[in-house]
C-alpha cells in the first residue's frame, strides 16, 4: 500500500537571527599545566536557546583533558553568555571548541538543524626550563 | 657622448616643464578599519518538510540555512541518518542522501554537495563578509517502515558546523 505521511523536519519556531561564538581561530602560550580559555556565545534567536560545549580534537575526535563550569547552559532570547574552559597544558594541543544548539524555544523543543559554531585553538604547550 | 647627454638633459628638462605646466599632482586619504569580528554567524535557521513514500523520505520544502562569514574556513552539514520523533527519540535509521541542495551565494568558496554530505570549503577566498544561502534538499531512506505509526510526525537531524 502506497501511503503518504507528510511529516516535519522539525516542528519547531522559525529561526530567524542568529547563532555566534568568539573568538575564532586563536594560538595560546600556556603558563602552567592548566590553560584557561573563555568564550563568548551569542543567542540572536527571537527565543530561549539551549546550547552544549563540546571540545574536538583536530580529526573531530572527541577530546579529553578539559573541563567546564558547566556543559550545556540555556539562554534567553537575544542574550550572550561568557563560558571558562580549563585544559591540560603540560603538551601542544590543536583542538576545536564548539558551541552546539540542542533545544530551542519556550517549550525547549529539540532542535533539528543543529547549528554548531566551532572555533580553532592551538595552546602551545607549558614550557619548563 | 657629449651630444647624447645633452639630448638627454633636454628631454628631461622639457619632461619636466610639461608636468609643471600641466599641474597633475595626486592626493590620497588614508585610513585603518577597526578589528571586525571574523567568524561565522548563523542567520536564518528553518527547518524544512519531508514526506515518505514507500521506504523514502523526500524533501518538499527545503530547510533554509544563511550563514554570514567573514575570514572563516569551512562549512559542513551531515546528519547521523537517524528518524526520530519530535521529542528527540530513535525510531529506526533512515540513509540521508543531499543531492539537490543548492547553495548560493558562496563567492569563490568550494562548493562539494555529496550524497553523505555538504561541504563548502575556501570560504576566505575574496574580501569581506559572505552570506552564504543554503536550500538544504535531498531523500533518506528507509530499510523498512515496520517501527513507523500512522499519521506521525518525524524529524531528521541535520548537524551545520561552521569552523572559524
Amino acid at each position: 500500500m502506497k501511503f503518504l505521511v507528510v511529516a516535519v523536519m522539525c516542528i519547531l519556531p522559525t529561526l530567524a537571527s542568529a547563532h555566534s561564538m568568539s573568538p575564532g581561530f586563536e594560538t595560546e602560550y600556556a603558563v602552567s599545566d592548566t590553560h584557561s580559555k573563555t568564550y563568548t556565545v551569542k543567542n540572536d534567536y527571537n527565543f530561549p536557546a539551549t546550547y552544549k560545549v563540546e571540545v574536538f580534537n583536530k580529526d573531530m575526535t572527541p577530546a579529553t583533558e578539559w573541563k567546564a563550569k558547566k556543559y550545556t547552559f540555556k539562554m534567553k532570547p537575544n542574550s550572550k553568555k561568557e563560558f571558562e574552559l580549563k585544559f591540560k597544558s603540560t603538551e601542544t594541543r590543536k583542538l576545536i571548541v564548539c558551541s552546539t544548539l540542542t533545544n530551542i524555544g519556550y517549550e525547549n523543543e529539540k532542535a533539528s538543524i543543529i547549528s554548531r559554531v566551532c572555533s580553532r585553538l592551538i595552546i602551545n604547550g607549558v614550557t619548563r626550563l | 657622448m657629449k651630444t647624447i647627454i645633452t639630448t638627454t638633459i633636454a628631454l628631461l628638462t622639457a619632461t619636466s616643464v610639461s608636468a609643471t605646466v600641466l599641474g597633475t599632482a595626486t592626493a590620497t586619504w588614508g585610513g585603518t578599519t577597526g578589528t571586525f569580528s571574523e567568524g561565522c554567524t548563523f542567520k536564518q535557521n528553518v527547518a524544512g518538510q519531508m514526506s515518505l513514500t514507500n521506504n523514502t523520505w523526500t524533501v518538499i520544502n527545503p530547510a533554509l540555512l544563511q550563514i554570514k562569514t567573514r575570514n572563516v574556513g569551512n562549512l559542513t552539514i551531515e546528519s547521523d541518518d537517524k528518524l526520530r520523533t519530535p521529542a528527540g527519540v530513535e525510531v529506526d535509521s533512515a540513509t540521508v542522501n543531499y543531492t539537490g541542495t543548492i547553495v548560493t551565494n558562496a563567492h569563490g568558496a568550494n562548493v562539494n554537495i555529496n550524497p553523505t554530505s555538504v561541504a563548502i570549503g575556501n570560504l576566505t577566498a575574496g574580501n569581506g563578509v559572505k552570506v552564504i544561502n543554503i536550500k538544504l534538499k535531498g531523500t533518506a531512506e528507509m530499510s523498512n517502515t515496520d517501527e513507523l505509526s500512522s499519521t506521525t510526525a518525524y524529524k531528521i537531524n541535520h548537524t551545520v558546523t561552521c569552523l572559524q
